[in-house]
């Protein structure tokens, strides 16, 4: 694998030096996907952990360092807040019991509001494909759950890999031969982090967000958007820097995943800049809702307005997989005939991702 | 068409038997991850304990004492500890039983793991949920490939039959397919349990089990994949429960029940998609208590099975692979073998191989 000393901006100055190598050469696009998203949703539960009341719980952070290091100011919760308070969420086990919100409940109303933008019932679905990093249980899966909350019987998979899953449900569909799918496909992606996070971490704390976002994709129906690439790959021997332990919190490398995270997303955006001739003027930039100090570093490399940078994680935190689908989903009705769309996400795994969309 | 190059199935170190399981029929055997003396210790009363990842070693002597006689199925090698992640239990985790899988499964490929392209993981037990199971075998086999789960049916029939229908192109020339679950780490009370009762039957139920599958749609393989399908039938209750924080919820009977009654469905309709009436055809499926695939075979004219439970127990999606194994040594080119099962949810399906 290639070493890669430092990603040089369109300025051509360095964003940072290289931890370890990155993920060697990404593929050139392959044959255009056949594939259109009709319809996407979400969900957010709504306790809100606001900056300030990070402080309060004297862990060693302030909110003036939170907003100006990750540039997060609230985040949604399905934890009540005095619950945090009392806590600390120590047993996520009994943080389940408090909580106002499942990923099966996020992920039902996220489903609702694609199926209506999409003008489709629950039974148009033939198949349903989901992303959850906190499941209730792995048998029945979380797949398992939605769709029988939905009332459908198709096939049902977890599809999984955390944050980049938009990048995996789109180039895991485009893998298909397009006779084989049916005409609509759910996709979800759906977490509860802030169950699952240790209050006493003063980083872990200002992270995290609940959320659930959906989208209706199908391989020959016309939508609101066409995919016209898909990429998704993959480095599992650094898979350990990112871990959500199964009855446990989560627990990461910050500084190795943010400097990975920053120098693979610009590689991402540079392949679909030069493969697709983008043009940061009209087309539109969403990156993984990690921080958005982050995120300003991608944008500053590629000298991306920021009116073309869509976002969501200052006021909703770190959503995981559901972050850049949701902010898709809450920016529907801005979507313009010819826009282009950069979906451009990393994670866990630790893998990364990108969709180039054209709305129709 | 997809093609099955090898596959492998590992079980847990620790035999078990009616003597320390009453419930387990005499002359059976269980195979569980835990250690001997933690279970006999703690008898994983906690079951998130067995997960603690400390500092000590486990002896390799206590894990090689694991009996060998299952010929079809591996009981792995523990003399490596690199293979075993330290813990104070000395338990293996699914991931462990995963890579001796694959071990042995590229083997049977005869190719190196360097090769492998693509890795597809379906874990019912994890140790972490993020990484996925995919992402962990691939990162403990040191491969730098695309890794993720296909989660909630197995590798059969979900993950073959998925990468079935995929463009030949879009998949890279080997894939690995994981499948692994230690239900025993999520039992409490598991030796010493009643002969009888609802306590019994759980703890007598399971093995611990991964099983490893290498593919491709580029080089000829031992089986072909010729059809393939899985679908949700949704259950109002849940027999069969993994929590993540509680030991499992199980209701024995219903869901053996279930699981013969969609296995046998889904025998029937790969008989009838694939034309198989009258045909020279085997069935290997998972499993959910004694002679249930005698009794699916017999009821649907397919005249040879293989049987797993009275040997391993229920082992998710392992069992029908360890019938397949069976299978496998008495098949001819040209012998057809479906393959079906039902997991917790309910995922059902079948897929149809035929032998090259």
């Amino acid at each position: 694998m290639a070493e890669i000393t430092g990603e040089k901006n369109r300025g051509g100055n360095e964003i940072g030096a290289s931890v370890g190598g990155d993920g060697g050469m990404l593929d050139a696009p392959k044959s255009r996907p056949e594939l259109s998203i009709l319809g996407m949703g979400y969900a957010h539960p709504t306790n809100v952990i606001t900056n300030q009341l990070l402080e309060e719980l004297e862990v060693g952070t302030t909110a003036q360092w939170i907003t100006e290091k990750i540039g997060i100011q609230e985040r949604l919760s399905s934890l009540p807040i005095d619950y945090i308070k009392r806590t600390r969420n120590q047993a996520p086990q009994e943080a389940r019991s408090v909580a106002t919100d499942t990923p099966t409940t996020l992920a039902v109303r996220a489903v609702k509001m694609a199926l209506e933008r999409a003008h489709l019932k629950a039974g148009d679905v033939g198949m349903v494909v989901v992303n959850c990093c906190t499941p209730l249980s792995t048998a029945p899966s979380e797949s398992t759950r939605i769709a029988t909350e939905l009332g459908i019987s198709v096939p049902t998979y977890d599809v999984f890999t955390a944050c980049p899953v938009f990048a995996l449900h789109m180039d895991f569909l485009a893998n298909f031969e397009s006779s084989t799918l049916p005409d609509y496909i759910l996709c979800i992606s759906s977490a509860v982090l802030t169950q699952q996070v240790n209050y006493n971490d003063r980083s872990d704390g200002a992270i995290w967000g609940d959320g659930a976002g959906a989208w209706i994709v199908s391989p020959r129906k016309p939508g609101k958007l066409r995919v016209l690439d898909s990429l998704f790959q993959a480095d599992p021997t650094r898979s350990q820097a990112v871990l959500v332990e199964t009855a446990g919190h989560f627990k990461q490398d910050g500084r190795a995943v943010r400097d990975f995270s920053v120098r693979q997303t610009v590689r991402l955006v540079k392949r679909m800049e030069e493969a697709f001739k983008l043009d940061w003027t009209k087309d539109i930039f969403i990156g993984h809702q990690a921080n958005l100090t982050m995120l300003r570093q991608i944008t500053g490399n590629r000298e991306i307005p920021d009116s073309n940078h869509w976002h969501n994680v200052t006021k909703i935190g770190n959503q995981a997989g559901a972050g850049a689908p949701i902010v898709l989903a809450m920016h529907w009705d801005k979507i313009h005939s010819g826009q282009r769309i950069a979906v451009a996400v990393v994670g866990a795994g630790l893998s990364w991702g990108s969709v180039l969309l054209e709305a129709i | 068409m997809l093609q099955l190059l090898g596959f492998h199935t590992a079980l847990g170190h620790t035999a078990l038997s009616a003597k320390d399981v009453p419930g387990i029929p005499d002359g059976e055997v269980r195979y569980s991850t835990l250690r001997r003396d933690y279970l006999e210790r703690t008898n994983n009363v906690d079951v998130a304990a067995s997960r603690d990842i400390s500092v000590s070693v486990p002896s390799n002597s206590e894990s090689s004492k694991s009996s060998n006689s299952v010929p079809s199925c591996s009981i792995p090698d523990t003399g490596s500890p690199r293979e075993h992640v330290s813990r104070e239990a000395g338990t293996q985790s699914p991931t462990d039983l995963a890579v001796l899988a694959a071990g042995e499964a590229l083997r049977a490929a005869a190719i190196s793991a360097e090769q492998i392209g693509l890795v597809i993981g379906d874990g019912q037990t994890p140790w972490q949920v993020t990484p996925s199971e995919g992402q962990r075998v691939a990162d403990r086999l040191g491969l730098k490939v695309p890794a993720y789960d296909l989660a909630g049916g197995g590798i059969a029939p979900v993950q073959l039959a998925m990468l079935n229908r995929w463009k030949p192109s879009r998949l890279p020339d080997y894939a690995l397919l994981i499948t692994a679950a230690c239900p025993t780490q999520r039992i409490d009370s598991l030796l010493g349990a009643q002969k009888n009762g609802a306590l019994a039957a759980r703890a007598a139920f399971f093995s611990d089990s991964a099983t490893a599958a290498v593919v491709s749609m580029k080089h000829r393989g031992v089986w072909s994949v010729l059809d393939g399908e899985c679908s949700l039938r949704p259950s109002a209750t849940h027999p069969l429960v993994i929590d993540q924080f509680a030991p499992i919820a199980f209701s024995p009977e219903p869901f053996s029940h279930a699981v013969e009654q969609l296995c046998g469905e889904s025998a029937a309709r790969a008989i009838f998609k694939n034309k198989l009436h009258g045909a020279r055809v085997a069935l290997a499926m998972s499993e959910a208590g004694p002679g249930m695939a005698e009794r699916v075979a017999s009821g649907h004219s397919i005249h040879r099975w293989a049987a797993s439970f009275e040997r391993v127990g229920y082992c998710f999606g392992s069992s029908c692979f360890v019938a397949l194994a069976d299978l496998a040594r008495t098949s001819s080119p040209g012998d057809r073998v479906i393959v079906t099962q039902a997991l917790p949810g309910f995922t059902t399906g079948f897929i149809v191989l035929e032998r090259n």
